[in-house]
């Protein structure tokens, strides 16, 4: 409907600033719209912007952990995404596995389009299923803003990386596998990804006596103008026993975040 | 307790209104200084004598209206729904006043008349562009170059399909 426009306009003894409203009212009155109104109201101006947060969240009941929901402010649930699997996210698109994990796929959230990407069993050398840990996958890039897009996936218990481009049917591997420890750059926008550079981390702690570090997972942040590799890790200690028990007993301990300074 | 059945609020520019305390405990902030015996003066309030007449007019309505809700006077039902859709229109159709009656509820605690309000204002950015909405309530685009660009890149998805 058109604004309704003020024919006669009292001249304002203060005058108002929608855009300093508080941040209370402002939340109070965006969690009265639809989703992609509030997304216009983001954009309307920094203050209104800062204040329009969005949240992906798995279900938090152990039989529905698959399930992935949207939430908006104040922790309502927008969108339900039932048995669908979300795998990752960019630019706002997710990407989703369906029930059987056999077809992942591209969704707008808002407006529900799909884009299909082609199944896992392309990839030459997947062993087993797909699974959600170990297969992330990200849109390189906007796939309407940009028209070009595609998606990079982790599969093989975390080991190995495919990517997918537009209009292609089937996903490719990469030259040179990732390998634990190491940081790659990567250019998309090549016709074949080229790899930019490959650094090497030294992983936390040196296998002592019976203790081994065992990365859970790995992230490159930026802080400060550094970029850092941040570990968390659990360390499984082995505990020798008597033949006559039963065998090697496991203790996980509590898991630090462990940063390794970047070396370039 | 208490003596007086009535409370006055000063306004911003120094206009006193004389309100009856059944009425003004719709606000929450007001109810606690009647409760802690702080009311028996003027209350000063930051807000203007438009604002606060305008709280207060709403403010008796409400009480006016709960209080007659056991009478099935149908006369008046149709009044006080005349009224409320009245209280509307002058609001939306008048930011200034809008803005001001948030920031009072907000301050006077008076959730029935916050929740309209912003109803109110939601009502009012449905449906619109980031643009039209900008124009409505006259907010200025205060992003920079950049900002605007990386709101685009994060948000400019939404609106493709």
């Amino acid at each position: 409907p058109p604004a309704s426009k003020t024919k006669k306009r009292r001249t304002p003894i203060l005058s108002s600033n929608w855009s300093d409203l508080n941040d209370d009212i402002l939340i109070s009155i965006l969690a009265r719209l639809s989703p992609l109104e509030i997304i216009c109201a983001s954009m309307v101006c920094s203050s209104w912007n800062r204040i329009a947060p969005w949240l992906l969240l798995p279900s938090e009941t152990e039989e529905a952990r698959n399930r992935a929901k949207i939430y908006k402010l104040k922790n309502r649930v927008c969108k339900d995404f039932g048995k669908w699997r979300c795998i990752g996210s960019s630019h706002g698109w997710l990407i989703l596995l369906d029930h059987e994990r056999s077809c992942p796929f591209l969704l707008n959230p808002f407006s529900s389009t799909r884009i299909l990407l082609p199944p896992p069993e392309t990839i030459a050398d997947i062993v087993g299923y797909l699974d959600g840990e170990g297969y992330y996958a990200t849109p390189s890039s906007h796939p309407y803003l940009r028209k070009k897009y595609g998606a990079i996936v982790i599969y093989n218990n975390k080991s190995k990386l495919a990517f997918w481009k537009h209009g292609e049917v089937t996903w490719h591997n990469f030259n040179g596998a990732s390998q634990s420890g190491t940081v790659e750059a990567w250019d998309f926008k090549q016709h074949v990804p080229a790899m930019l550079m490959r650094v090497t981390a030294p992983l936390p702690g040196r296998p002592e006596d019976m203790t081994t570090p065992v990365v859970v997972n790995s992230y490159v942040v930026e802080s400060l103008g550094s970029i850092l590799l941040a570990v968390s890790f659990n360390h499984i200690i082995r505990k020798l026993t008597k033949w006559t028990e039963s065998g090697n007993e496991a203790k996980i301990q509590p898991s630090p975040v462990w940063i390794v300074p970047n070396p370039w | 307790m208490a003596t007086t059945s009535t409370v006055k609020l000063r306004s911003g520019d120094n206009e006193v209104f004389e309100v009856e305390k059944q009425v003004m405990i719709q606000s929450g902030t007001i109810r606690n200084m009647i409760e802690d015996d702080a009311a028996d003066g003027e209350i000063p309030l930051q807000i203007s004598s438009r604002n606060l007449a305008k709280v207060v007019e709403w403010c008796k309505c409400m009480q006016h209206r709960d209080r007659n809700n056991n009478n099935d006077n149908k006369e008046e039902e149709e009044e006080e729904e005349e009224w409320e859709k009245k209280f509307d229109e002058e609001v939306s159709e008048d930011k200034d006043l809008h803005f001001g009656l948030l920031l009072a509820a907000n301050y006077l605690e008076i959730p029935a008349l916050l929740h309209r309000l912003c109803q109110l204002a939601a009502d009012i950015v449905k449906g619109k562009t980031p643009e039209e909405i900008r124009r409505t309530f006259n907010i200025k685009k205060d992003f920079t170059p950049e900002e605007e660009e990386a709101v685009m890149d994060e948000h400019g998805w939404a609106f493709h399909d």
